[in-house]
């Protein structure tokens, strides 16, 4: 009887138990600026080389910007998180002037996920 | 008799435990939910590279001749379930900014929607900030 019980007791955590991780975006937020990206060295050119296409191509008060997003959901058994962030470049002749990394949105969620569902990384709105 | 009662007390907690969750996120890089413009901002006073030194890259931006808009959006979700109910209370806010030669002219906050038990539907906010 005691076995029945553990057993019940640990099939009843597996079937509850559930995990997931989701990544999106083209660089990792939690790496940091990447590291090949130099203010005043690295050209446009070098940057979509390597990390293809932005998500946004604009010029914001006179200087072209580009905008990498990063987007990142884990759920482990009773706990998830969320988390996006941007990675923004200016350029001044086509080199980099300006670099840096800006959080867009966190939460978290106790049996019951976050949501993920950030209107910011929607390339038609912006 | 009394184990029993205790194991099923035991077990109704955790199927109580089990049963209910919440969560809580947070979207935008201003937060807008108590209705006031930052108070950095100031009408014919605050530059666009100060704001952008400030608030970051806005959701939205637009340019033309000597005028540009920001548009700020910020987006709140809490839900919770209990057993066999759920709340979930979803708020929108959109902060627009207005310059004239990168001069701020104009500084409104809107609140977007509201909703109980029901999205807020994230294609109309890409058509807002549009």
């Amino acid at each position: 009887m005691r076995y029945f019980i553990l057993l019940s007791a640990i099939g009843s955590i597996f079937m509850l138990a559930s995990c997931s991780i989701s990544t999106f975006g083209k660089f990792q937020a939690d790496e940091g600026i990447p590291s090949f990206i130099k203010i005043g060295e690295t050209t446009r050119k070098e940057i979509i080389n390597n990390l293809g296409e932005p998500l946004v191509h604009r010029f914001v008060v006179g200087k072209e910007t580009l905008i990498y997003n990063h987007e990142r959901g884990e759920f482990f058994f009773l706990y998830g998180t969320y988390e996006g962030s941007e990675l923004i470049i200016r350029f001044e002749n086509k080199v980099v002037s300006e670099v840096k990394i800006e959080k867009t949105g966190s939460g978290w969620g106790v049996f019951a996920p976050a949501t993920s569902n950030n209107p910011g990384t929607r390339r038609s709105a912006r | 008799m009394t184990k029993s009662i205790f194991m099923l007390t035991i077990i109704s907690i955790i199927l109580f435990l089990l049963l209910s969750g919440c969560s809580k996120t947070r979207i935008g890089k201003v937060e807008l939910s108590d209705e006031t413009i930052p108070g950095f901002l100031k009408v014919g006073k605050t530059t666009a590279q100060e704001v952008l030194a400030k608030l970051g890259e806005p959701y939205g931006y637009q340019e033309l001749k000597s005028r540009s808009a920001m548009i700020y959006l910020n987006y709140h979700e809490d839900y919770a379930h209990l057993l066999v109910t759920e709340i979930r209370i979803e708020k929108a806010f959109r902060l627009d900014l207005v310059f004239e030669d990168r001069v701020l002219s104009k500084a409104e906050i809107k609140k977007e929607g509201w909703g109980f038990d029901a999205n807020v539907d994230p294609q109309l906010f890409q058509l807002i900030a549009r």
